[in-house]
């Protein structure tokens, strides 16, 4: 009998054409230099087949790196679709001519997310740290827009973009698009090395969230904060117009990630490797000791706090990147800088 | 094998070779060619349209940089990513609905080619509206559904009569079995 994994993330390549600050991609990280890049048609078709004949999923969102970078994107997708796995995409939306999304969306993929960071290209293009990134992105809103494929837009909230997010959400709302995606800086990869640039504190994270959940709520935008954020640090009842969410202490209710090689993470932010699916069964390691640790380990800090069963203790993937134990509380709790 | 079956085998076979043709050209050419691209895209996608590939997730899972659609439609009785019914048995299809968004639902039962309707309803929430994020359903199959294949199509908005039927988002295959005497 196959393993049920509703839904993976699928790392289809490293490679990208941005520089972005805030990227939490492990392989990003400064310790990260002697990795090697990977972009494969044939090594990813090869995951994909041996990854539907152990697993029983139902949807595959394909990340990178930049995924319209990745060899033979399309096929990848279509093959994917032929398999009958919904699809959807995390893009960096400099890369893809407009005849790749209409061909996306003929495809069925129903999901694509693009970051949208700012109202100007100054503040994105700083982030991305390539100029003029932020005209490509919104060429491409232009063109997904009329598709059938949903839209949604990212916006990292970081030091460098935080106090303007009205105007951006106003700006994302012009272009047509209504759902709206906010993650708050996250730090891992190189975001390690930018984080002084990026950290915001506690006052600062607080004040982006009142200032968005206002200007959603008057624009009729759909928000959601997806990244985990601890409840000590904010409090989603404040923000009644951002829908807030945390990971699940259940494992296949992860969001569980496999890269090209067959290495399958806990999520695409935490670094630790369970096994690889040509080598391990996803049971033993889904049910290793090492996966186990995830949901049985309570962080000193917080086992005492009444909220642990909803807080799960933040982002502990942002522990792992920062070479911390898994019993140590999301970084952001104890950020403090002025 | 019923009418209904059979319009939709036929053409899928003939585009399936035509795909595998096109794929062993691209194959050929080292996967460069982007004449031979452009055509399996474009074959693979008729092909999709066929075969309804689901294009909604089957199940609500939140994740930190990834988004679940929304109007996101899954059901209870999915095996293999099909519905099999016998209606002597069973005639009720359960599932939910996932971050809704929209007031209104319908759901259409259609042969495979989407050109024939013989249901058309209007989809009730189990606990009588429509106000919360997920909301479950109930669909009571209609007595006179043959023995076939069938299109199951939902809309997030409201279906007519006399609008003409095509492939909803999302749609699934339902196979009916009804050996009523
Ligand atoms: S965040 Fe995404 S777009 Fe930016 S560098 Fe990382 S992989 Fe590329
Ligand atoms: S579980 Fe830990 S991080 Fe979460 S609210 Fe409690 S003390 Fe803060």
């Amino acid at each position: 009998m196959k393993y049920s994994l509703p839904r993976i993330a699928f790392e289809i390549t490293s490679v990208c054409n941005l520089k972005c600050k805030y990227c939490y991609n492990i392989w990003k990280a400064p310790e990260a230099e002697e990795f090697k890049h990977f972009n494969s048609y044939s090594q990813a078709l090869k995951t994909l087949k041996h990854l539907f004949k152990v697993a029983d999923v139902q949807h595959v969102t394909f990340t990178g790196g930049e995924p319209f970078l990745a060899e033979r994107f399309p096929e990848i997708v279509l093959f994917t679709r032929l398999k009958n796995k919904s699809v959807s995409i995390i893009s960096n939306g400099t890369m893809a001519k407009p005849e790749d999304y209409k061909t996306m969306s003929d495809l069925g993929v129903s999901l694509i997310e693009i970051p949208i960071l700012a109202d100007n290209a100054t503040q994105h293009d700083t982030l991305t740290g390539i100029k003029g990134s932020w005209q490509k992105v919104v060429d491409s809103v232009k063109s997904i827009v009329p598709l059938k494929m949903q839209l949604v837009a990212v916006i990292v909230i970081t030091k460098i973009n935080y106090a303007d997010i009205d105007k951006t959400l106003q700006f994302i709302h012009n272009q047509g698009i209504r759902r709206v995606m906010l993650n708050r800086f996250n730090i891992g990869g190189a975001g390690i090395v930018h984080q002084d640039e990026l950290n915001l504190t506690h006052r600062e994270l607080n004040l982006a969230y009142q200032k968005a959940s206002e200007a959603g709520k008057n624009l009729g935008l759909s928000l959601s904060s997806n990244v985990c954020t601890p409840l000590c640090v904010v409090n989603p009842q404040h923000f009644p117009n951002i829908r807030f969410s945390s990971c699940s202490p259940k494992v296949e209710k992860r969001p569980l990630t496999i890269d090209i090689l067959g290495n399958l993470r806990f999520c695409n932010h935490s670094p630790s490797i369970l096994g690889n699916i040509f080598t391990d069964s996803l049971e033993k390691m889904l049910h290793s000791e090492k996966a186990q640790l995830w949901s049985n380990l309570v962080p000193e800090y917080c086992t005492n706090c009444e909220l642990y069963s909803k807080c799960m203790a933040g982002c502990r993937a942002a522990s792992e990147q920062l070479r911390l134990s898994l019993n140590h509380v999301d970084p952001l709790v104890l950020y403090k800088s002025t | 094998m019923n009418k209904t079956e059979f319009s939709f085998t036929l053409p899928f076979v003939a585009f399936a070779l035509a795909f595998a043709a096109v794929s062993f050209m691209l194959y050929l050419s080292g996967g460069k060619s982007s004449y031979w691209l452009k055509k399996k895209m474009k074959i693979g996608a008729i092909m999709l349209t066929m075969s309804a590939a689901s294009v909604g997730y089957q199940g609500c899972i939140t994740t930190c940089y990834d988004m679940p659609a929304q109007n996101d439609i899954s059901i209870d009785n999915l095996a293999n990513y099909e519905i099999r019914v016998n209606l002597q048995e069973n005639k009720y299809i359960t599932g939910t609905i996932y971050e809704r968004i929209s007031t209104e639902f319908y759901f259409r039962i259609t042969d495979t080619a989407y050109t024939k309707t013989f249901q058309l309803e209007q989809l009730k929430a189990d606990d009588g509206a429509m106000d919360e994020s997920s909301e479950k359903f109930t669909i009571m199959l209609s007595d006179s559904l043959e023995s076939g294949i069938y299109m199951l199509n939902f809309y997030d908005y409201k279906v007519l009569a006399e609008d003409s039927a095509y492939a909803s988002y999302p749609s699934f295959r339902l196979i009916v079995e009804n050996n009523r005497p």
